[in-house]
């Protein structure tokens, strides 16, 4: 079972429900108030709604959610970066971020100093949940960009006390150099990318596995609660992985602990966090859903019941090994809303694909699926390209036999397997991006 | 070149009573780390040493004593 040394703050990661509940409905309250009081956007959104008046839990599905749509729009109203978004003088902002704009353009993201406090708790918590503690050394083999990424992160660790290497400007070959050379215990990075510098690593003659790294924090991507993915990184590395989950508005609301569950612990004393269903109620423990994550201490950029757009499942186990009191999802974050696409009626979630390619080893670990029109009839294909392992004495007419056969199993539908050479596919230091539909006859099935 | 005029005159009374406090917030720091430290939670042991931190700051940014100086 969990003790304080295994938690950031054992007083808040195991407190009572009936606790939590009343923390977060007053939080909550407080929260709205502030937005409404302090930005135009939430003024004019929120203008139905008492935050007095919201006194159970029940009643927050009440309160509208906000969009990211939403957000694009408001950012360009009002004055200055932030426009309508900004609850706080331009004075008291000490930095700015912004989202990839993988679905449209960026949201820029304000945060004063007393939102950097919360955002480094948040880290720390994930952290220390994770192992890392004053005697370690972390290095963030990062681009230290516009992107939020492992900035909090680098805060964290230090506000831990351990020591921090910052990896930006330096090349992959570079990065796994300066893991042979300064000997960093943790590295925090996304599942891509640890699988990457494993690759560069071995191209180097590098021994990672000899390494003094024996925490990979992975974020970005939900590759670490992927079972073969996580097994896998865990081979190449020879350390443990753990999985966080965050976004830049939301805020970095889930971990995994040291229980053998795979999945993540929601960070209830900072985030109010949702699932729901179609009917925008909260589905129940077990069934999948939709995130919907309210910041409970954010300021200079608050946020109301965000649609985070990530499909999870909360877990209908009561409590967990690790002793957090905290809610759980199972697997992790399954998904985004817009991933799942419908292949001949059928629904696929490129996570399936993920998990049977990185159960394999004789194909390496990068793959790009492709979903495209039939050329003749009224029909999906669906296909996926995998490389070769070099290392291993393969065939290619098995593996693509055996490969097409494990998806028909679990996606119910028939993959045409193309096996590559090693190197071929490209290569991402951050997310990767796996899918591709290029259908034009059937776009209506895209999500 | 900062013309005299524009340099602030402070008197020595107000940066005394920042001292004094500073000391307060000193001696109640160490009551709480004396407390934290028995309440074994790692949040509140390293927000304490990054309090403490930001006080030595502090510290540095206030002209010594006038008897200090002297000696």
């Amino acid at each position: 079972m969990g003790n304080s040394n295994t938690m950031w703050n054992p007083a808040l990661e195991t407190m009572s429900r009936e606790y939590f509940r009343e923390y977060q409905l007053n939080r909550l309250q407080a929260q709205i108030r502030h937005a409404k009081d302090n930005t135009a956007f939430y003024k004019e959104k929120l203008s139905d709604i008492q935050p007095d008046k919201i006194t159970t839990m029940e009643m927050v599905t009440t309160i509208p959610t906000t969009t990211k749509s939403e957000l694009r729009e408001a950012q360009h109203m009002g004055d200055g970066l932030y426009g309508n978004l900004l609850a706080d003088d331009t004075e008291s902002i000490i930095s700015y971020h912004q989202t990839s704009g993988t679905t449209g353009p960026p949201i820029r993201q304000s945060d004063s100093l007393r939102d950097w406090e919360w955002w480094t708790d948040c880290w720390a918590t994930v952290l220390w949940a994770h192992g890392v503690r004053p005697d370690d050394r972390v290095f963030f083999p990062f681009s230290y960009g516009v992107f939020v990424a492992f900035w909090a992160a680098h805060s964290a660790a230090k506000r831990i006390g351990a020591q921090v290497i910052p990896g930006g400007g330096m090349s992959s070959v570079q990065r796994v150099e300066k893991i042979a050379d300064l000997d960093p215990t943790v590295v925090a990075m996304t599942p891509t990318y640890a699988f990457r510098l494993a690759e560069v690593a071995e191209q180097e003659g590098i021994d990672l596995r000899g390494s003094e790294v024996a925490i990979i924090i992975c974020a970005g991507e939900p590759g670490a609660s992927v079972a073969s993915t996580k097994a896998a990184l865990e081979d190449l590395w020879g350390a443990e992985v753990y999985d966080h989950a965050g976004a830049t508005e939301a805020g970095a609301w889930g971990f995994s602990c040291s229980s053998d569950d795979l999945g993540l612990h929601v960070n209830e004393a900072r985030f109010l966090v949702e699932v729901l269903g179609p009917d925008d109620e909260p589905v129940s423990p077990g069934d999948v859903g939709r995130l919907v994550v309210t910041p409970l201490n954010r300021y200079a950029q608050p946020y109301v019941r965000f649609e985070l757009n990530d499909r999870v499942r909360l877990s209908e186990k009561n409590g967990c090994d690790c002793g957090r009191a905290y809610r759980f999802v199972d697997g992790g974050v399954l998904g985004r809303r817009d991933e799942f696409k419908t292949v001949n009626g059928t629904l696929l979630s490129p996570r399936t694909v993920e998990d049977i390619v990185h159960g394999f080893d004789t194909v390496l670990n990068e793959f790009h699926v492709r979903i495209e029109d039939h050329p003749k009839k009224d029909l999906d294909t669906v296909s996926v390209d995998v490389e070769a392992d070099q290392n291993h004495d393969y065939n290619n007419q098995r593996i693509r036999k055996q490969l097409r056969k494990e998806l028909r199993r679990h996606t119910h539908l028939n993959f045409t397997v193309n096996v590559l050479q090693s190197g071929t596919l490209d290569r991402n230091t951050l997310k990767s991006n796996r899918f591709s539909d290029l259908r034009q006859r059937r776009a209506q099935y895209r999500q | 070149m900062i013309e005299e005029e524009n340099i602030p005159k402070i008197p020595e009374e107000t940066f005394e009573e920042v001292r004094d406090h500073t000391e307060t917030i000193r001696e109640e720091l160490a009551h709480i780390e004396r407390l934290s430290e028995s309440c074994q939670i790692p949040a509140l042991e390293r927000n304490t040493t990054q309090l403490r931190s930001v006080l030595r700051t502090m510290e540095l940014h206030l002209p010594p004593r006038l008897e200090d100086s002297e000696e």
